[in-house]
Order: structure tokens, then sequence, then C-alpha cells
């Protein structure tokens, strides 16, 4: 008797070994499959064929999110044609229960599978705790109570997973065409500022040119040897200057609109254009300042069109000189070896019409020396240090003892003194040597050539 | 205020930027945030060019939309050839040689809501939506 109890157990532990084989085999296969699967429906498919093959389930259904807050879409469900939902949406009860429990055995969508549906239980598909990204409905299985617990949590815990490693995926592919569209925007923006900065400078190129072409060359005039240095910070610049010879008189004009680049530049058109209406006309430096201030403030609302300027008038035949200043930096007179600074004093052009400039005189002999500028070699600034009136000075005194051109003097000296620096205002310099005669055409020296692209 | 909709035609390479700005005039216009803004304007153009390379021509539309949640609807249609496995193409794992498929992945994680229908007999159409917060 012993013997025949023997065999049955014998019996029911070889088929209970060869059903864990065959589940093991299933299982390993499962996990193969999961492993390659790109799409969600194939884990879904994969799992239900374990579902119904291996756990002889008669109803099995995968629903799952896209990503962790989108609704839950059917992917399989087995048999062919039970009535669930496509879709189950994320605020769904059902899916409220499975967010907080690991299975629920009742509920409308359980009801779905109909009255077939032996001991069917719903079980949560989670990415991260609490991360609820689908769930499975299972029904059916003749597997009893503890096993059936067993052969579910492996099975939830491999579709769980490939699922949860597919929405990763996806989102990082996401990511990264995101990353790479967006690179591709950039890349577009980029070449319209690029597109859009040439065709600036070239503007600005053209509006150089034109600029140069208003302010001109010097005459060359007997008995006077002028010079001219023109350095805008930019390509254009705020300042300006006019040289004329006329009935035996040279005069001389610098002005500084405030500000520099384009917008002070567009002034200096406007100041030489009332420039040049009045310069005819005005008999002395102070009425000339005083003509143009009215054309300007009568013209344009106060302040818009601010500027400081000194002019100069030189009797070619005798050598006296009457000049005027509007808020302009002092002038250079170098006679007899000596060089001064002649403040001019004077209020800006520009501010209200009917302002008086004081007119000042002094005489220069043969070899003497006038010299104009605006402020932006004196403001030079390396650090806290300003170039500075008396270097200036120096420089121009220096130059003209030797006979040398005091504009490229004092060029040189600004840049020895800023040592690489920038400056940081436009430079403009005019000088006269005084019954010298210039061996060469006067010409307007400028270190800012325009940068090679736009040339 | 602009228009409730507007329609671009998408024939030349310019159009492509011509839609995008006007898509991000109308999300100004709706009051989204910056980064909103140019998030839907990216996704404008990826699918507009998606439309020159694949279709050759084809229709973006722009919704305003008022209920039930403020935003901007933006619909691409073209009569092109389709896209082939755009279910692997969306999931991601579709590697393409040419970049295919990356716009619309893109574009889709750039917005609220995505929906695409193609085929071969009837073009692609794509419809997206971002919502005022």
């Amino acid at each position: 008797m012993g013997s025949r109890d023997d065999e049955e157990t014998l019996r029911e532990r070889v088929d209970e070994l060869g059903a864990r084989l065959k589940r093991l085999r299933a299982f390993g296969s499962l996990r193969r499959t999961l492993r390659v699967a790109e799409e969600d429906e194939a884990i879904a498919l994969a799992a239900q064929r374990v579902a119904l093959d291996v756990l002889s389930c008669t109803h099995f259904a995968v629903y799952c999110a896209e990503k962790d807050d989108t609704d839950f879409r059917l992917l399989s469900a087995a048999p062919e044609g039970v009535a669930l939902p496509a879709v189950v949406e994320r605020g769904d009860p059902f899916a409220r229960v499975l967010e907080q429990q690991a299975s629920v055995r009742e509920g409308e969508l359980i009801a779905c599978l109909g009255p077939d549906a032996k001991n069917p239980i719903a079980l949560a598909l989670r990415g991260l705790p609490g991360q609820l990204i689908g769930f499975a409905i299972v029904a059916g299985s003749p597997l009893d109570g503890e096993l059936l617990d067993e052969v579910l949590d492996e099975l939830v815990f491999d579709v769980e997973s490939a699922l949860a490693a597919r929405m990763i995926s996806r989102l990082r592919a996401e990511e990264l065409a995101v990353l790479e569209i967006q690179e591709r925007e950039l890349v577009g923006l980029l070449r319209d500022v690029e597109a859009r900065d040439a065709i600036i400078q070239r503007d600005l190129e053209e509006a150089r040119q034109f600029q140069r072409k208003m302010l001109g060359t010097p005459p060359r005039v007997p008995g006077a040897a002028i010079e001219v240095v023109y350095m805008p910070l930019g390509l254009v610049g705020g300042d300006l200057y006019a040289v004329s010879a006329e009935h035996g008189r040279l005069r001389l004009f610098v002005a500084d609109a405030t500000g520099h680049g384009v917008r002070a530049s567009l002034t200096t058109m406007f100041i030489k254009s009332g420039y040049e209406a009045v310069r005819a006309t005005a008999p002395d430096p102070g009425a000339l300042l005083a003509a143009l201030n009215d054309t300007i403030a009568q013209t344009y609302r106060s302040s818009e069109m601010l500027f400081s300027a000194v002019c100069v008038d030189l009797d070619l035949a005798s050598g006296h000189v009457r000049f005027a200043s509007a808020a302009h930096p002092p002038l250079c007179l170098v006679r007899s070896g000596d060089a001064c600074l002649v403040e001019g004093g004077g209020a800006f052009l520009g501010l209200r019409t009917g302002m008086k400039f004081e007119v000042q005189e002094a005489s220069l002999s043969a070899g003497d020396g006038i010299y104009l500028f605006t402020d932006g070699f004196s403001e030079a600034r390396k650090q806290n240090e300003q170039f500075g009136d008396e270097r200036l000075r120096l420089a121009i005194h220096e130059a003209h003892m030797r006979g040398a051109r005091a504009g490229e003097a004092v060029m040189q000296a600004v840049a020895a003194f800023l040592d690489g620096t920038p400056m940081d205002d436009d430079g403009t310099f005019v000088g006269v040597r005084f019954g010298v005669e210039d061996d060469e055409e006067p010409v307007v020296m400028s270190t800012r050539e325009p940068p090679a692209s736009v040339r | 205020m602009g228009p409730e909709s507007l329609e671009i035609e998408i024939k030349v390479e310019g159009d492509i930027v011509r839609a995008r700005g006007a898509g991000r005039d109308m999300c100004r216009e709706l009051g989204l945030s910056e980064i909103n803004q140019v998030k839907v304007a990216t996704a404008i153009s990826e699918l507009a060019r998606n439309i020159f390379h694949y279709a050759q021509t084809g229709m973006i539309t722009l919704r305003r939309l008022s209920t039930p949640r403020a935003g901007i609807e933006i619909i691409a249609k073209d009569n092109g050839p389709g896209i082939p496995d755009v279910k692997l193409v969306l999931s991601g794992a579709y590697k393409s040689k040419t970049g295919m498929g990356k716009g619309l992945l893109g574009a889709r994680r750039l917005v609220d809501f995505f929906e695409i229908d193609t085929g071969p007999d009837r073009g692609t159409t794509v419809v997206l939506r971002k919502f005022v917060r």
C-alpha cells in the first residue's frame, strides 16, 4: 500500500516539477521577448501569451499609459471580443484605487469581463513606487492561491519593468529629439542674426563712407600747414571738423555731438549743414557760433541736438587769430616755443536760441601753431587715470618743436598711455602751423579702418 | 488682437520661418509665457519643415482655443506620402539615418496635446495644442 502511495506522490511531484519547469521556461522566454520589445503592444502580447498558455488564464488584459500623467490605453485583451473600454482615464476611480494598492478584485472595469470570468483581479503596474503606469486584469486561472499569487507577482514584475524601461527610453528619445530640434532652431536663428548683422555692417560702412565724404579733406592753403586726425570710436563718429579758406582767412571748426555711434553721427550731419548755412556770412567766430546755435535750437527741441564746438579765424596775412568756444575743451596755442591751453568757455549749442559767444584774440608769428581737438584724447582713461590736458599739451608742444605733425604725436602718446586699452570716445584733432608751407596735400589721418569683412 | 485663426501655406523654405513667426505672435497675444512661446514656435517650425521636406507642400493652420481651456491649436496638413511605421517613430525606438521622426517626437514633447493621422492614401495631419496655464 505504501508503495502505491509513494508512486502517487512521486507522480504528483513529477507533474508539479514538470509544470514548474514549463513556467520557468516560459518566463525565461518572456524575459527575452520583453528585452527586445520595441513597442508597448509587443510587451502586452508577450505577457498575454504567458498568461493564457502557461498559467491557463481565461481572461487577460493590459492597460498602459504613454507617460506618467496620461490616460491608460488598452494594449491587449483576451479572449477576443471581451467588452473592455479602449481608454481608462487617469482620474477614473478604478485607477485611483490602483494608485493606492497593488490589486483590486472588484470594480466597473472588472465587471466588464462578464460573469464567466472566475476570480478576476486587477494588478497595478508601477514604474516607481506610487507611479501607476498601467494595470493588468487576470481571471480564470486554475492555479490556486499562493502559487497563483507568486506567479502573477513575477509576471507583473516583468511586465512593469519592461513598460517602465520603454517609458524611460521613450522620454529620453523625446528629450533627445527636443535637443536636436532646438539645436537646429538655434542654428537657424544664428544664421538670421548673422545675416542681419551683415546688413547692418554694410549699412554702417556706407554711412562711414558718407560721413568721410561729408567731412572731406582740408584744402591746401599757402602759408599754413594743416593737419587733421579723425578717430571715431566705431565706424561712424559724433565728432566733426571743417576747414575752409576764403578772402585770406582760414576758418577752422571742430564740434562734438553728445554721445557717439550712429545717433551722434546723424547729429553731425545736421550740425554740418547748419554750419555750412552760416559759415560764409558770419563775420567772426562768436557770430558764427551764435548763428549756428539759433539755427539748430530753432529747429530742434532743447537738448535734442546738443553739442560743443570751437571756431577759429586765422588771418593768413597777419597771423591775427580770433576764436570762440561753446563749452568745448581748450585749444592749444604754441607761440615762440611755448605751448599753452586756452579755455574758451561758453554754453553748449542747441540748448536755446539767443546765446552770445565771447570772441578771444591772439596773434601768431611764422612757425607758431594753433591746435583744436575734442575731449576724446584728454579724457582717454586707463583704469582710474585720465590722459589729461597736461599730457596732451606736452605731446603737442614736443611735436611742434621738432616740426612733426602734432595730431599724429598725440595719437601715439594716447596709444602708449592706454597700452592696449581701447579709447572710449571719438577723438578729433585739427592743427595749423602758421607761415609754413606744406610739401604735401593735407590728409585726414584715421587709424580706424573698417573691419576686413566689410571692406 | 490678431485673427481667430490663420492659414499659412508651406511651399518654399521661407514659409517655415513665416509659420514660426505667426505662431509665436499668436502665443504672445494669448499670454503664453516666453518659454512656451518658444516651445510652440519650435514645434511649428518642425512640422513645417517636415511638410517641406517630405511632402513639399502643405498647410499650417493656427487657431485660438477658448473652451474648455485657452490656448493655441496647430494643425499641420499635407497630402504627402504619409509616415510609414509612425508608431515605431513615436515610440522613440526608431533609429533613422535621415533624422526623420525626430521632429515629430520633439514636437510632441513640446506641447500639451498631440495627435497624428497618417497614411499613404491621405497624407499626414498632425494636431498640436498648447494651453495657457
